[in-house]
């Protein structure tokens, strides 16, 4: 089941994110003054006020920190019903609302391993946007 | 069940409504035939996102509860009749645990021997049925949090639920995003001026 995906449109602050985005990969901005990692995508550290950031490859691993299944919800979505909607902690330390695909949705559990997908995104006039950063399990090794 | 582990009983009722509040001074206050009841402490206190890292095991109320008890001299222990903000049930349980009447953890089990009903529990509260069982007008949940806490001092509760010799309510409201961005405002109020 495909889930609703509605693009987001890119300003300066964010490009590098969207551009990672664009090629599958998880880009995220550190602060360069205290390290931290921040979400969502931005060149200000919410935690030290510094402008100062560089931008590196995330793992994309994760794990939820918390989800239910949605069963009910009106508009678009619920045509998409039962679908995952999560908290995942990613390994670097933010913690992202997302949802969890290719999945079943009575599966997934708090605690479980997911890795990060970009998905196809349109835009209200359904023009192709950026990708849109949904979680996936990862199966146990 | 409309969102794991919520059934739709768990969730708030929507309803029209409304409200409104007449905060005099004490000398107004004497003069009037109506029954006055004293604001004893309040306070309020704004979630903010964590910088990315949410932590949704509590609400605001964890600074707006010490500030509104810290005012008014009493602890917990102390209080008679509470008015929680209840969209739903979850919201009640952390907020519970958040103001001190319970350990972290503990709200399910504090409220599950049936100590929140009126007029005998440890701790009877939303005696107007609460927006779980009676009314949530839009975005004004708290307005009717204060007036039923309001009529249990003035003993003008449904009779079957006011709770004898009440002398000490608290009234509380959730604002924004439950989990992320929620404001909460606790206040305490007494019987007499
Ligand atoms: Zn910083």
């Amino acid at each position: 089941m495909t889930l609703p995906a509605k693009a987001a449109e890119p300003n300066s602050e964010n490009l590098r994110f969207f551009e990672g985005a664009e090629q599958g990969r998880l880009v995220l901005p550190r602060c360069t003054a205290c390290g931290f990692v921040i979400w969502f995508p931005r060149e200000i550290c919410p935690e030290c006020g510094s402008q100062d950031v560089d931008w590196f490859e995330a793992s994309g691993s994760g794990s939820i920190y918390s989800c239910t299944v949605t069963r009910r919800i009106p508009g678009s979505w619920g045509k998409s019903t039962p679908f995952v909607l999560a908290y995942v902690e990613l390994d670097e330390g933010p913690r992202v609302m997302t949802n969890i695909v290719d999945c079943d949705p009575e599966q997934v559990a708090i605690g479980d391993r997911v890795e990060a997908v970009f998905e196809e995104a349109t835009d209200r006039d359904g023009n192709p946007g950026p990708p849109l950063l949904r979680f996936r399990p990862v199966e146990a090794q | 069940m409309i969102s794991d582990p919520l059934h739709r009983l768990d969730c708030c009722v929507i309803t029209d409504g409304g409200g409104a509040m007449v905060i005099v001074s004490e000398a107004v206050a004497s003069q009037l035939e109506r029954h006055c009841v004293p604001i004893l402490g309040t306070g309020s206190f704004v979630k903010s996102s964590q910088s990315g890292r949410i932590d949704l095991t509590h609400t605001g109320a964890v600074r707006s509860g010490p500030l509104a008890f810290n005012e008014a001299e009493v602890t917990p222990d102390d209080i008679d009749y509470v008015s929680i903000y209840d969209s739903f049930t979850i919201t009640v349980l952390i907020t519970l645990e958040d103001l001190g009447f319970c350990e972290r953890g503990a709200g399910g089990h504090f409220v599950t021997d049936g100590g929140l009903q009126a007029p005998h529990g440890k701790l009877p509260f939303n005696t107007d049925g609460g927006g779980l069982c009676n009314n949530h007008p839009a975005n004004r949940g708290g307005m009717t949090k204060v007036i039923e806490a309001v009529r249990q001092l003035r003993n003008e509760a449904n009779a079957a639920l006011q709770v004898p010799d009440c002398e000490l309510v608290l009234a509380h409201g959730t604002g924004g995003s439950l989990a992320t961005r929620s404001a909460s405002s606790t206040m305490i109020l007494g019987r007499s001026l």
